[in-house]
């Protein structure tokens, strides 16, 4: 079945990068933006997505708080941490808040490794 | 005037951070192929100690008129600001490598400066933070 993911991300080539490995991936599923931390709170609330994806380096905040906004107001979210620094700190505070880190760029085989644990995990709580 | 400051480091200091370097730009090599879906030539990386002078000198010898530049500060253990810098008359030809084919010329021109900023963040992030790794 069709999900709802939300793709956070200030620079619209990330998220058209996003997008489009969605395209090969899951062209079925909604897809929510946002550019800043700010969209993407309001997205969460009225949009209700499953999955998100959230780039690291934004301006006016960063997206490992954001990411760990998401976990606290939807506990069992999938989140992913996008982002060109992988920094073995950024790598281990993105694990800490239970999310999972993808590097920059995002390649379709790491969303589709993501997204397809992601599906795994909802089916599984929802059966 | 300032005393050269490439007697700062000995031979062994100036090796390692060629080597350190050199990890950084592999990975930022390694960004820009994945990004552009071809393969990205390095040559062996040279590293100098230069002042503000020089460095501007030797941009102004070497390099076309026009430049664009992509900034990134860090700060840690060590506070520094790096850029990205190349010739202003190939950027088009590098957002169109990394956009892919499927826009218009209008959509691509529309997205220069966001995907310049973007794809330098990628590559400058991808390099610095190699380097950090290693300290």
């Amino acid at each position: 079945m069709p999900y709802k993911i939300l793709i956070v991300d200030d620079s619209k080539l990330a998220r058209m990068a996003v997008n489009k490995a969605l395209n090969a991936l899951y062209p079925d599923w909604v897809r929510l933006e946002a550019a800043n931390a700010e969209q993407a709170l309001t997205a969460l609330n009225e949009g209700n997505p499953d999955v998100a994806v959230v780039d690291f380096n934004m301006p006016g905040g960063n997206g490992l708080d954001l990411a760990a906004a998401f976990r606290a107001a939807k506990p069992g979210m999938a989140v992913a941490v996008v982002s060109a620094n992988r920094q073995q700190e950024i790598l281990n505070r993105t694990r800490a808040i239970g999310a999972t880190f993808l590097p920059k760029p995002l390649t379709e085989e790491a969303l589709g490794d993501f997204l397809k644990a992601a599906v795994h995990k909802m089916t599984q709580t929802r059966s | 005037m300032n005393p050269p400051p490439a007697t700062v480091l000995d031979q062994l200091e100036l090796d390692a951070l060629t080597e350190l370097v050199n990890l950084g730009i592999g990975q930022a090599a390694n960004s820009l192929a994945e990004m552009v879906r071809d393969e990205v030539t390095l040559s062996v990386p040279k590293v100098a100690l230069v002042s503000r002078e020089e460095a501007i000198r030797t941009l102004g010898e070497r390099e076309a008129k026009n430049l664009v530049a992509v900034h990134q500060v860090f700060e840690g253990d060590i506070t520094g600001r790096a850029l990205l810098i190349f010739p202003e008359a190939r950027s088009l030809e590098l957002v169109r490598a990394v956009i892919g084919g499927s826009l218009s010329i209008e959509e691509i021109i529309e997205l220069e400066q966001e995907a310049l900023a973007e794809t330098g963040n990628i590559i400058l992030n991808g390099c610095l933070a190699t380097m950090a790794n290693q300290l």
